[in-house]
Order: structure tokens, then sequence, then C-alpha cells
């Protein structure tokens, strides 16, 4: 069985190298029809790597010990769900499922494109199976999923108790789908350049995939957040660790690339600069699998070192230099249509939020290889704590923050003060207002950050609401129509616009809730017998007895906590811990009491015989509205991509003079 | 041209700006990522995050100790070599994965001749099973004495 999964990867290294040679002979005049042969190579890689993903399944469902990678990361005892999940807990099995992931993407990017796009069409494929090509080759002669072992073990090592989870099982996929849906943006930006058609087609034709790929990496880091917060018990949901910012780089770049494509549509700027953004996003998001897979960085994630470095580092090389010279090439053909005519405009708002996303996203990159680069240079492996990495993202958030209120209002072009007098007004009020609990949580300026988060939050969340109320009565007093049925309106007319807005207030959320949790979170330890009770930061914990149990695979004990405030009891928590015989794992269970204005989070450190229990106790403020954030987003953007039944109206360029908004 | 060359002056502000933001944030957490072997002839003030292994002999309550006042104790091996160990005392949260022979990272400066932990700074690194594994065969691990984390 092994056998034929080896022969279905190889068979898919052929037919990808085949479908490029095919590809790009195609582009030949008079050799048309090698087109429809490539994507027909398109379709073999597809079935053969499915083949492949199958065979995986196959031998993982059916404990076959002989294959390294099953008895590495699955065992008799492990549930059916867990032995889908274990395909990718390997090293070799994420490669498979990235690989096979970008083959359905192809597929569908085939398929999508059978009528739209035909003079892009070779070089997209090409670009596609080319990373095709070096994921099944890296596969078939680097690291195959299918080595096997001997002598063949009699049980498998299992899976790691941490990772038998929901979110664990679902938030690597997510991202790696996200990375995935990357390449397309940037297989349709390449045969832009290569076939010089660098009009906004192609921008138009990725729009979605940006969309969808920008969802799937959202859901991904929320997911893993979610995880750590969860499951590791240290009250915490974001470490800036190697691997997390590695999933967070791509994302940030390409929040800025779906801001200022919508430049380029509406005014012909920034083309270069949209250009450049493609090739980064897709190369980071290599770059995250060459961090996570080389090993040149110490992680929490640690998933052993490998081989794999230098060929990443090839292929991100690679990448990189053929595209830029590809660009450079063409420079003279994506001139600008138009200048910016005013710094405060739509346009310029999008500028200084790119410029604020990519700056963010170089520090973290720059935090992240500090210590790869200062032991290069001087020989010491530096790393930066945690501390620069807030310290950078705090200012930069917040900025965006702002620029997310501000920048849907300001109309293209050039605004007018008194126009902005008008749209700001109420937003500004909300403000002000916001400013008097903000200044009494601020406490003497301590918690000055966590404060402009709250005036910033309060004003976009302003603007945002007074967007669509002003879209709302145009189409009331104009088309007659109810107050609901006006919102109704805004978004089937307008989905990628509503939608986004939705984003924002996920977005507001977000930033908000960070920076509450991070100024106004405590910690605090405590030791109680059976009957005592302690307090933190204003909550009572009453130990109500402890509990032991035992079963084949673990042993569990864990503890009553009724919790209480003002005397007045709200929740009984029962933290506990197990620990997994086989591995001599322990994974704490943590329990969470979560309201909309604070988590109560206790982690039960230790049970000793005689009933003595400490634990861990973490408040933290504002934390539900993380998740809730998330979810917001990610229900915005789905607005945003779902496809509208009517055709997709066309992109109305910015009339001269005139506010651009109006017909929208 | 005249928008053009305030264009270039705007962007280079934003570029200086963001280079003195990296630049100051980056001062106050500077950390030397090293062994134990690394350590010890340079103990001075300065924040080391340490790698290593945790020696033979880490009590079983790890979780429970590092919440006491006089703290979780326990000795990091050298990687590499193995005569090189470290004595630790640190106070927090503790990882589930922590135990005997798992590699560690933990932020703190040398104090006596102890390394001092940061409360909260230890990172537990999951090698792959497989080395874990191979790490059990191969290499055996030096036979530190449990509780004996005063002499270096």
């Amino acid at each position: 069985m092994t056998l034929v999964g080896r022969a279905a990867l190889l068979l898919a290294f052929a037919a990808a190298l085949y479908a490029v040679g095919a590809a790009l002979w195609s582009r030949r005049k008079g050799r048309r029809e090698f087109l429809a042969s490539a994507e027909r190579g398109v379709w073999a890689v597809f079935i053969t790597t499915t083949t492949a993903v199958m065979v995986m399944w196959w031998l993982l469902l059916s404990d076959r010990f002989d294959v390294a990678d099953v008895a590495g990361y699955s065992n008799r005892t492990l549930g059916w769900r867990y032995k889908i999940t274990a395909l990718w807990g390997s090293q070799a099995g994420s490669l498979l499922l990235w690989m096979w992931l970008l083959s359905i993407v192809a597929v569908l990017v085939v398929v999508t494109n059978r009528r739209r796009n035909r003079e892009l069409m070779p070089v997209v494929v090409a670009v596609l199976m080319g990373v095709a090509a070096f994921f099944t080759s890296v596969l078939s002669f680097v690291t195959s999923p299918f080595a096997t072992v001997s002598p063949v073990p009699a049980d498998g090592r299992g899976l790691n108790p941490l990772l038998q989870n929901l979110y664990m099982e679902s938030h690597p996929p997510m991202l790696y789908i996200g990375y995935v849906a990357l390449s397309v943006p940037f297989a349709f930006a390449i045969a832009a350049l290569v076939t010089r058609r660098l009009d906004s087609t192609w921008i138009t034709s990725v729009r979605r995939w940006t969309i969808l790929s920008w969802v799937f990496l959202t859901i991904g880091i929320v997911l893993g957040s979610r995880w750590a917060y969860e499951e590791l018990g240290w009250g915490g949901y974001w470490a800036w660790d190697p691997v997390e910012n590695a999933a967070l780089m791509p994302w940030l770049v390409a929040t800025a690339f779906l801001h200022s494509v919508m430049v380029q549509e509406r005014r012909g700027m920034l083309r270069i600069w949209n250009m450049v953004l493609v090739i980064l996003t897709f190369t980071l998001a290599l770059f995250g699998t060459f961090l996570t897979r080389s090993g040149i960085l110490s992680s929490v994630h640690a998933f052993g070192e490998s081989t794999l470095g230098p060929y990443f580092l090839a292929l991100i090389v690679v990448i990189l230099a053929g595209s830029f010279a590809l660009l450079f090439s063409r420079l003279s053909l994506l001139r600008s249509e138009n200048s910016l005519e005013s710094y405060i405009s739509r346009e310029a708002i999008f500028l200084y939020n790119n410029l604020l996303l990519v700056g963010l996203a170089f520090a973290v990159f720059w935090g992240t290889m500090f210590p790869v680069l200062s032991e290069a240079v001087r020989g010491d492996k530096i790393t930066v704590g945690q501390g620069f990495f807030n310290q950078v993202a705090a200012p930069i958030g917040l900025a965006l923050l702002f620029f997310t209120g501000v920048g849907p209002m300001i109309p293209w072009r050039k605004a007018s003060p008194r126009e902005l007098r008008r749209r700001f007004g109420g937003p500004l009020v909300v403000a002000v207002i916001a400013v008097i609990p903000a200044v009494y949580l601020a406490q003497d300026g301590a918690h000055w950050w966590a404060a402009a988060a709250i005036v910033l939050g309060a004003f976009t969340l302003a603007c945002i609401i007074s967007e669509f109320w002003r879209g709302m009565k145009v189409r009331h007093q104009s088309g007659g129509t109810s107050w609901p049925g006006a919102l109704g309106q805004l978004f089937t007319r307008n989905r990628r616009r509503y939608g986004g807005y939705i984003v924002h207030v996920g977005v507001v959320s977000i930033i908000v809730a960070i920076a509450c949790q991070g100024a106004f979170s405590s910690q605090g330890d405590l030791a109680l017998r059976t009957g005592q009770s302690g307090e933190v930061s204003g909550y009572r914990f009453t130990n109500e007895g402890g509990t032991r149990s035992k079963d084949d695979h673990k042993m569990s004990v864990g503890v009553a906590l009724a919790v209480s405030e003002g005397g007045n009891r709200f929740a009984t928590l029962e933290p506990g811990v197990d620990v997994f015989l086989a591995q001599q794992q322990r994974s704490s269970e943590v329990a969470v009491d979560s309201s909309p204005f604070r988590d109560v989070y206790v982690v039960l450190v230790g049970l000793t015989p005689d009933g003595l229990a400490r634990i861990s106790v973490f408040i933290n403020p504002m934390m539900m509205w993380i998740w809730i954030g998330g979810l917001i987003m990610v229900l915005g953007s789905v607005v945003a991509v779902w496809p509208s039944r009517r055709p997709r109206e066309a992109i109305v360029p910015a009339p001269a003079g005139a506010d651009g908004r109006v017909r929208e | 041209m005249k928008s053009r060359s305030r264009f270039a002056i705007a962007l280079t502000l934003a570029a200086v700006l963001g280079g003195w933001l990296i630049w100051t944030s980056i001062g106050g957490s500077l950390e030397t990522y090293t062994s134990p072997s690394g350590l010890v002839t340079t103990s001075n003030g300065t924040t080391y995050r340490l790698n290593g292994k945790v020696a033979p002999g880490s009590p079983a309550n790890a979780a429970e100790r590092a919440q006491t006042a006089e703290g979780l104790r326990f000795v990091v091996v050298d990687k590499e070599k193995a005569a090189v160990t470290v004595p630790v005392v640190y106070r927090g949260n503790v990882p589930d994965a922590f135990k005997d022979g798992r590699e560690i990272v933990v932020t703190g400066h040398m104090e006596n001749g102890v390394f001092q932990a940061e409360r909260g700074s230890l990172i537990t690194l999951c090698p792959s099973k497989f080395m874990e594994e191979q790490a059990k065969k191969g290499t055996t691990m030096p036979g530190g004495v449990p509780g004996d984390s005063a002499g270096t």
C-alpha cells in the first residue's frame, strides 16, 4: 500500500512538470490546444495527490505501524477522529496536506476560469504547477509520508494529548488553506506581469481568492490563540512565538493588499505596490513553513529540526528573485494613472494603513529573525522579548484602529473641510464622551494606551455606525424603502463594502479587548484546604473538596471551587489535571467562567493527598470580545465574498471633482 | 513633481519614525540566548534565555513547588556537553510538558551560581517523538543528585 502512495506522488510530480511544460508551450503561436492539455494535467495532479492522501488515511485508520508516520503519531487506542487528524501531525504528512490543498485550489482555478482570463491562464497554470512540482518532489525524494520502519513496533506512540483537542484538529488545516489560497493571487500577478496585461482584470479575478485566504488565515490564528488559552493553562493567548508570528506576517500583508487593491481599482494607483504586496504575501506564507520546519528558531511549537530548511530557502530565494526581476522589467508598464491629490483622501488613508500594516509585519519579522541575524553578525544569539513586540504593536495597532474609523468616511481624491466637519461631528462627540470612563480607567496614565484604545474604539464604532446610517438614509429617502429593507439593500447591493465594515467592527472589538486584557488583567495564586477560602482581586474562592479518579488511560484529579464576588456566589469552577499514563504527560484542564466584562480563569496546579489544593487564578477583562471579534470578522468577510445573484456591479472609477461615493 | 518629492519626504519620515520605534523598543528587551556552558563563564548582570534539558531528579510535583515561597528548584543540563549543569530557581506557571529530560527555555539572570528565573518565563519545547526515543536509547543523562541544587 505504501508503494501505491509513493507511486501516486511520483505520478503527481510528473504530471505537475508536464503541466508546467504544456502550459508554457501553449503560449507559442498555434499551440493553443496545449493549454487544454495542461489543464488536464492539473486534474491529473489533483487525482494522484488525492489518491496519496486517501492511502495515508487508510494506513492511519488500519494501524499500519510499519509506516513511520503512523507509528509516530497514532496508536491503537486513538479515536478515529484523531487518526484522521494525525495526518498533519507529522512533517511529511503536513506537507502532503499542503500539496493536496494546492491541487484542489488549482483545479478550482481551472474550473472557474474556463472562459475567463484565457490569456493569463497558461502562466497561472505554470506557476501553480511549478509550486506543486516543488512540493511533490520534496514529498517523493526528501521526506516521504510513506517511509517505513523496521522492526515494526507493536503499537504506535500516539498523539500528544495536548493536541487531542478540537481547536488543535482544526487550526492547522485552516492556516494551510489560507497559505495555499495565497498562491492564486500570486500566480495571477506573475501571469499579468509575464503577459503584460497589467490592467485591473487580474486583480478583479483574484479579489475573492484573497479574501477567502484571509478568512481562513483569520480563523486559523483565532483558533490557535483559543487553543493556547484553553489548553496551555498560562492565562494568556498570544506569546509572539515564532510560529505565531509566522502566521501573523502573511495575514498583515494580505490585509494591506486587500485595502490597496481598492485604490488600484478606483484610481489606478499603487500598481507596483500591489504587485510587491502579492509577491510578499505568498513568500511570507512559504517563509512561515520554512520557519516552522527548519528549526532555525526555537519555538514552543518545535516540530523537531529537519532537513527541509535549505529546500524551502532555495524556493523562497528563487521566487523572490524571479518575481522581482520580472517586476523590474515591467516597471514602465505599471505607471500610476493618477497621482495623490490630497493627504486627506481615501487613497491617502489607504496608503497610511498600508504603511502601518507592512511596517508592523516588518517589525514582527525583525523581532522574529533577530536571533538569527545577531548570531550571524555578532556571533551570539540575542533574542527579543515579548516586550519589544508589545511596544511596537501597541502604537501601530492604535493608529490602525483610528484609520479603520476614518478611512471609509473620507471621500476619494480630496476632502473639503466642510464635508469633514459634517461627517465627523457625531463620532467626535462619541469619542469625547468615551474619554470620561477612559480617564477613570487610565489610573494616572499608567494604562494610557488601554484608555486610548477605548476612546479610539468608541470613535471608530461611531464612524462605522454613521456610515451604515448614511447609506440607509439615502435608500430610505430616495427609494421609499423601509429602514430594515434599506439595511438589507446595503448588503445585497454592495456586499464587499458593507461586509468590510462588519469586519471593521470585529477589529474594533479585538483591539479594545487586547488592550484591556493587557492592561487590566490580574493574577494570583492560592493554596486552599477543603473548606478554606481565599481572595484574588475581589473574587473569593472556596475549596469545596477534591476528586480523584483513575482509569486505564489516565489519572485525574480535580477540585470544586465556589466563586463569589461581594458575597454573591456566581459560579462553581472545577479545574483539574489529567496525567496520561502511557506518555507520563500532564494535561491541565482549566476552568473558565466567561462573562462580557471578564473571564475568571482557574488552573489547578496540584492537589496533595491531604486535600491541599494549589490554584492559579487569572482575571482577564474583556477576554470574550477577542473571540466574538474574531467571529464578527469571519462573518463580515463571508458577507463580502458571498456571490451576489445579480451580475457583479462594474467598478465605478471615481468621477472627477465629485465625491466618488455618491454613485455606490 | 512637487507632489512627488513631498511624497518621498513623507515616506522617509514614516520610515524614520518606524525605525526609531523599533530601535527604542528593542533596547529594553534584549536577552542573550545561551546554553548552560555559555552561562558559567559570563555570569554578570545580563538577562539570559537559558536553553537546555531538565536533569533527572526534578520534583514530580514541579507545578506545586513553583508556587511555594522557596520556588521550584531543578537542574538544567547542557544539550551538547552533558557535564555542564546549572541550578535554576523558578516561580510561576509550569507548563504541563515539564519533566525530566525535556528541553526547556527559561529567562532570568545568574546570582551566586544559581540561575534566578523570571516569574512565569518557563517554556517547554516538545521534541519530535523520534528524537525523544533516540535520546532515551543513545545518550544517557548524567546522574544528577535530586535536590542537590546549591552547588554549581
